[in-house]
C-alpha cells in the first residue's frame, strides 16, 4: 500500500514500512533499518537488553564469525553502527554507492541470522560495562541520570539506554535469543534509505534485504508520565569540579504534538539559540557559563511519547551560587509572561528563515520522513512550515507555554559539592526537598 | 584475497593535482577568476582581491542556502611567537570579542541581525594555526552576510566592560575543559610531545593569561592579524558567482592590508627517546591512555599514507586496535587521528583503558602488530584495502551538505594553501600500497618517535 509518492520520495506502510529518498549526486547510500522496541522493552530485571542484542547483532552472524562479518561490510567501504533510544533501536549504514547491493545483503544477513555467539556475547557485555563506567566521567551525564532518576523513580525509563552493569551482567543468551525472535520481525521494523539510485531499485534491494524476516507484530511502548510531586532539588556528590553542571526538568509534550510549533517558538525565545534568554543573561551578560540551553530533547530523545522540557547550564563552579536562582527565576518569567511582542516576531523570523536548513541534505529530509512515520511531527516543505508558522500569534504562543509547561512539578538536578549546592537550591521558591543522590553504572 | 574495486569513479581526482599547481603559478585578482569543476560535480571558482583577500566559491544550488567560512591566518601558535605577545589564549579570547561589537554593529546585533534572518550554525573556532568564523544562512542573505563580516574584519571596537564579561565566559570555557579528562589529556599530550614548537601550548591558554588579557593587547592581535592580507572566504552553496564576486569586491575591497606580524616559529628537534607522563583526575572512572607520534606537515608526501595507516589502526570495527584492544578486552574503546598542521604534526591513538588491565598491555599489543604490519613479509594487502574503502567512505559522508562540504575543503585552506588540497589528498590516498603503508610504519610509528600520556582516577 502506497501512502506517499512525490517525485524521488516514496513511502510505504506495508511491513516493513520504508522510506525512500534518491539523490543523483550521491557517492555513498545511507540505510536506516528502524526496530521499533528499544529500552523500554527491557525485562525489569534485565535494563540494557535491548542495546545488547542490537550490538551482540553486529558480531556475527550463523555464516561469519565477527573477524569475517566485520571484513565483509568494511572491506566494501561499508560501516554499520547501532544506536539504542527508549522507543526505537536504530542500526545505520553507510555505503560506497555501487556496493549497495552487496551492503544490503549483508544487512539482510544481520538482522535475520545473528550467531549470539557465547565468547562474542561476552567480550562486548566487559565493552558495554566499560562503556557505562565512562559515561560516568562526564559531569554532565551525572546530572541528567539524577534528573531522570527522580522524574521516572521506579521506572525503566529512568535507566540509561544501554541499560545498567547489574542488568547487563543478567541478560544470558537465551534472553538475547527470545529477544531477538520476538522484534526483530517486519511488523516491528521500518526501513529507510537515501541514495543515489532510482526508489524502484532501491525499494527491490530493500525489500528482498528484509524479506527473510518472519512478519510478526508491532512491539510499540511509550515512556510513561513522570511521577514528579512537586519541585524537589538533588544532587549528586561530586568533589573537585571546576562547573556545576544543572538541569531542571519538567513535564513537556510529545514531538507529534499540535502545540509543539508553538513551543518551538517559545523556546526558541528561551534558550533554543545564541540570542536567547538563557545565553543572553547566564553567559553574555555575567559571564557566568560558558553555555546554557534549553529543549525538549535535552535528557531523552523521544519519537511519539512525552518528553520532558529542560533547561541545561554549567557555570563556574565559583558562579554557582548566582547562576542557578537566576536560571530559575528565568524559567519562572518565561513561563508566566511569556514572549514580547519583539521577541516573538524575532522568533518567528529567524525559524522561517532556518527551516531550510532541516531539510536542505537528502538525510536531514529522510530523518524527518522517517520521525513523521514514528508518530512525529508531519514532514512539511519549507512553505507548508511558513504558513503554519505565520498562522500563530504571540498570545497562542503565551497561551500555549503556560498551559503545557507547569512549574509546579519539577526536578533540578545539580553535580558538585553539596555543601555549597544544598544551601543554594534550599533557597530557590517552593523547593520542598533537597537530597543527596547515588548515581551508579 | 580479492576485493571489489570501488574506486574505479574517483580518477578524475588526478586532473586535480595538475590543477593545484596551474594555479599555484597564477597571480588571481577578481578580474581574474578561475573556475574548474571539483571531484564531486561542483563547480568552483576563485580570485584574489588587490588588498590579498582569497575567494574560494564552490556552487551547490540543491537547496536554497549557503554557508559562509572565513579564515584567517592566525591561531594559537602566533601569539606564542609574537614577541609583543609572548602569550597563550589571546587568540581564541580574542575570537570571542569578534562577536561584541563593531563601530557600526553593537554588541549583541551582529548575532541578532543574522538570528533574525535565519542563520544556522553560526560560530567559530580557534586552533594552532587558525581562526575560522562561519554561518549558514538563506540564499537571499548573501549581502547580509557579506556587510556584517567585513565590517567586523575592519571595524571591531573593543569595550573594556564587554572584555571583562566575556572573560567570565572564557573562563567558563577554560573550567570546562578541566572539569574534562580527555581534555586534560589531549593538553598533556601536545606539551609532551612538543618541546620547543608552540603547538605544545594549550589553545584555551592557561587561568592566569585568561585573567590578565587587556585592552591594548587585544587591539594589537586585531590590528595585526586580522587584515584581508591574513584571510579566505569560503562560500559554499547556491549563490550566483558573478553577483557573489562583486559583493565581496563592494564590501571587502576597501579593506587595507596590514604588515603581517607572523614570526616562523622554531623547529621541533626530533625526538629521540619515548617520553611518557601521567596525570590524575577525579572524573576518571578507570585509566585513559593517550599515545602521539610525530609526523611531518600537512602537505608532507607521507601524509596521504599516514592517514591509510590510522584508518587501518583505528577506523571501523575490523581495525587493527578494535580488535587487539577492544575485542581483546583490554579497553573499552579506540580513536585515532592525524592531527594535520601547517608545521609538522601528531599521529595520535587513544582509549580508556578496561579495569584491571593495565596501560603498558595496550602499548605491547600494539607494538607488536606494528611490527607485523612492517615486516616485508606479512601480506597487508587486503587491511589497506579496508582502511582505504573506510577512508573513502568518510570523505564521502563529509560531501553531503554545504557546511561539510566547507569543512572538508577549509582546513587546508590554512595547512596547503588552497582548498582543492583536500581533494587532492583524496586522489593520492587512493594510489596508497602496501609497501608505502609498511615504510611509513617503519619510519614514524617507532618507540623512540613516541609519547604516551596516562590518566588515572584520582
Amino acid at each position: 500500500m502506497i501512502t506517499a509518492a512525490t517525485g524521488n520520495t516514496f513511502s510505504t506502510s506495508a511491513a516493513p514500512a520504508l522510506v525512500i529518498e534518491q539523490d543523483a549526486l550521491m557517492k555513498n547510500a545511507v540505510v536506516q533499518v528502524i526496530v521499533r522496541s528499544g529500552s523500554l522493552s527491557d525485562p525489569d530485571d534485565m535494563p540494557g537488553l535491548a542495546n545488547l542484542v542490537a550490538r551482540a547483532m553486529l558480531r556475527g552472524t550463523q555464516t561469519k564469525n565477527y573477524p569475517r562479518l566485520t571484513e565483509a561490510v568494511e572491506s566494501i567501504g561499508g560501516s554499520l553502527e547501532v544506536r539504542t533510544d527508549r522507543e526505537i533501536t536504530v542500526f545505520t549504514g553507510s555505503v560506497i554507492a555501487v556496493n549497495f547491493n552487496a551492503f544490503m545483503m549483508l544487512v539482510s544477513e544481520i538482522m535475520s541470522a545473528p550467531a549470539f555467539d557465547d565468547d562474542e556475547v561476552a567480550t562486548l557485555k566487559g565493552i558495554v560495562k566499560g562503556e557505562l563506567l565512562t559515561r560516568m566521567q562526564q559531569p554532565k551525564i551525572l546530572a541528567a541520570m539524577a534528573a531522570l532518576g527522580t522524574a521516572f523513580a521506579g521506572h525503566k525509563a529512568a535507566n540509561a539506554t544501554q541499560g545498567t552493569v547489574a542488568g547487563v551482567d543478567a541478560a544470558g543468551i537465551w534472553a538475547l535469543r527470545a529477544f531477538h525472535r520476538e522484534r526483530y520481525v517486519r511488523s516491528n521494523m521500518l526501513v529507510a534509505c537515501v541514495s543515489p539510485y532510482a526508489v524502484p531499485e532501491a525499494e527491490k534491494a530493500l525489500r528482498a534485504a528484509m524479506s527473510v524476516l518472519p512478519p510478526g507484530t508491532l512491539d510499540a511502548r511509550s515512556v510513561p508520565a513522570p511521577v514528579m510531586t512537586g519541585r524537589r532539588a538533588v544532587i549528586v556528590e561530586k568533589q573537585d569540579m571546576s562547573t556545576t553542571p544543572l538541569f531542571i526538568a519538567l513535564p513537556g509534550v510529545a514531538p507529534g504534538d499540535k502545540d509543539m510549533m508553538a513551543l518551538e517558538v517559545g523556546n526558541f525565545v528561551f534558550g533554543a539559540d545564541f540570542t536567547s534568554r538563557l545565553i543572553r543573561v547566564l553567559r553574555v551578560e555575567n559571564g557566568w557559563t560558558y553555555g546554557a540551553y534549553s529543549g525538549f530533547e535535552q535528557l531523552y530523545r523521544s519519537q511519539s511519547s512525552q518528553t520532558l522540557f529542560s533547561l541545561y547550564t554549567y557555570p563556574s563552579a565559583v558562579h554557582a551560587a548566582r547562576a542557578l536562582p537566576k536560571a530559575f527565576e528565568l524559567l519562572e518569567a518565561w513561563i508566566s509572561k511569556g514572549l514580547s511582542e519583539d521577541e516573538f516576531a524575532a522568533a518567528r523570523d529567524a525559524l522561517s528563515g532556518r527551516y531550510a536548513f532541516n531539510i536542505d541534505t537528502p538525510s536531514k529530509r529522510l530523518d524527518l520522513r522517517v520521525a513523521e512515520v514514528l508518530g512525529g511531527a508531519p514532514f512539511m516543505t519549507a512553505r507548508q512550515y511558513d504558513v503554519k508558522l505565520s498562522g500563530l500569534a504571540r498570545n497562542d504562543v503565551n497561551a500555549v507555554i503556560e498551559k503545557r509547561l507547569k512549574l509546579e512539578n519539577v526536578v533540578i538536578a545539580a553535580a558538585g559539592d553539596g555543601a555549597v549546592l544544598k544551601p543554594v537550591l534550599e533557597k530557590i521558591p517552593g523547593v520542598l526537598s533537597v537530597d543527596t543522590v547515588v548515581v551508579s553504572p | 584475497m580479492v576485493y571489489p574495486n570501488v574506486l574505479m569513479s574517483l580518477s578524475v581526482f588526478s586532473s586535480v593535482a595538475s590543477l593545484i599547481g596551474a594555479m599555484a603559478m597564477t597571480t588571481m585578482t577578481t578580474s581574474t577568476v578561475t573556475t574548474t569543476t571539483l571531484p564531486n560535480g561542483l563547480p568552483m571558482h576563485s580570485g584574489k582581491l588587490p588588498n590579498g583577500l582569497q575567494i574560494y566559491i564552490v556552487e551547490n544550488h540543491n537547496a536554497p542556502v549557503f554557508t559562509f567560512q572565513t579564515w584567517f591566518r592566525v591561531g594559537s601558535k602566533d601569539e606564542k611567537t609574537d614577541p609583543k605577545l609572548n602569550a597563550t589564549g589571546l587568540a581564541h579570547f580574542f575570537e570571542h570579542m569578534m562577536f561584541r561589537g563593531t563601530k557600526n554593529t553593537p554588541d549583541g546585533e551582529f548575532d541578532r541581525i543574522l538570528t533574525r534572518n535565519g542563520v544556522s550554525n553560526e560560530n567559530a573556532t580557534t586552533w594552532l594555526d587558525r581562526t575560522n568564523y562561519f554561518e549558514s544562512m538563506p540564499s537571499k542573505h548573501l549581502e547580509l552576510v557579506m556587510q556584517l563580516e567585513s565590517d567586523r574584519m575592519a571595524n571591531i571596537v573593543i569595550d573594556q566592560k564587554l572584555l571583562d564579561t566575556e572573560r567570565g565566559a572564557v573562563l567558563g570555557e577554560y573550567a570546562m575543559g578541566k572539569d574534562d579528562p580527555g581534555n586534560v589529556a589531549s593538553e598533556l599530550l601536545f606539551e609532551t610531545a612538543y618541546t620547543l614548537h608552540p603547538y605544545r601550548y594549550s589553545v584555551i591558554g592557561t587561568e592566569q593569561e585568561i585573567k590578565r588579557f587587556s585592552k591594548e593587547e587585544a587591539e594589537y592581535f586585531y590590528r595585526t592579524y586580522y587584515a584581508p592580507n591574513n584571510a579566505t572566504i569560503l562560500i559554499v552553496g547556491d549563490v550566483d558567482p558573478v553577483h557573489a564576486m562583486s559583493l565581496i569586491t563592494k564590501y571587502y575591497g576597501t579593506c587595507r592590508p596590514q604588515p603581517l606580524g607572523h614570526q616562523r616559529p622554531p623547529v621541533e628537534p626530533a625526538q629521540t627517546a619515548m617520553r611518557s607522563v601521567s596525570f590524575e583526575h577525579a572524573q576518571l572512572e578507570q585509566p585513559k591512555i593517550l599515545i602521539a607520534y610525530h609526523v611531518p606537515e600537512a602537505t608532507h608526501q607521507d601524509m596521504p599514507t599516514l592517514m591509510i595507516l590510522q584508518s587501518m589502526l583505528t577506523s571501523g570495527e575490523g581495525s587493527i586496535l578494535s580488535s587487539k584492544w577492544v575485542n581483546a578486552g583490554l579497553s573499552v574503546n579506540v580513536s585515532g587521528e592525524l592531527v594535520m598542521l601547517k608545521d609538522p604534526g601528531l599521529f595520535t591513538i587513544s582509549a580508556e583503558v578496561r579495569k584491571g588491565h593495565a596501560p603498558d598491555e595496550l602499548l605491547t599489543a600494539m607494538d607488536s602488530e606494528l611490527l607485523r604490519i612492517a615486516d616485508a613479509a606479512n601480506d597487508i594487502s587486503g587491511e589497506v584495502m579496508r582502511a582505504r574503502n573506510q577512508f573513502l567512505l568518510s570523505v564521502y559522508k563529509s560531501w553531503d551538505g554545504n557546511e561539510s562540504l566547507a569543512g572538508f575543503m577549509g582546513e587546508y585552506i590554512i595547512t596547503a594553501g588552497t582548498p582543492l588540497y583536500a581533494f587532492y589528498f583524496v586522489s593520492t590516498a587512493e594510489k596508497i600500497t602496501p609497501d608505502a603503508v609498511k615504510a611509513a610504519a617503519a619510519k614514524y610509528l617507532v618507540q623512540s618517535n613516541r609519547t604516551v600520556v596516562i590518566g588515572k582516577s584520582k
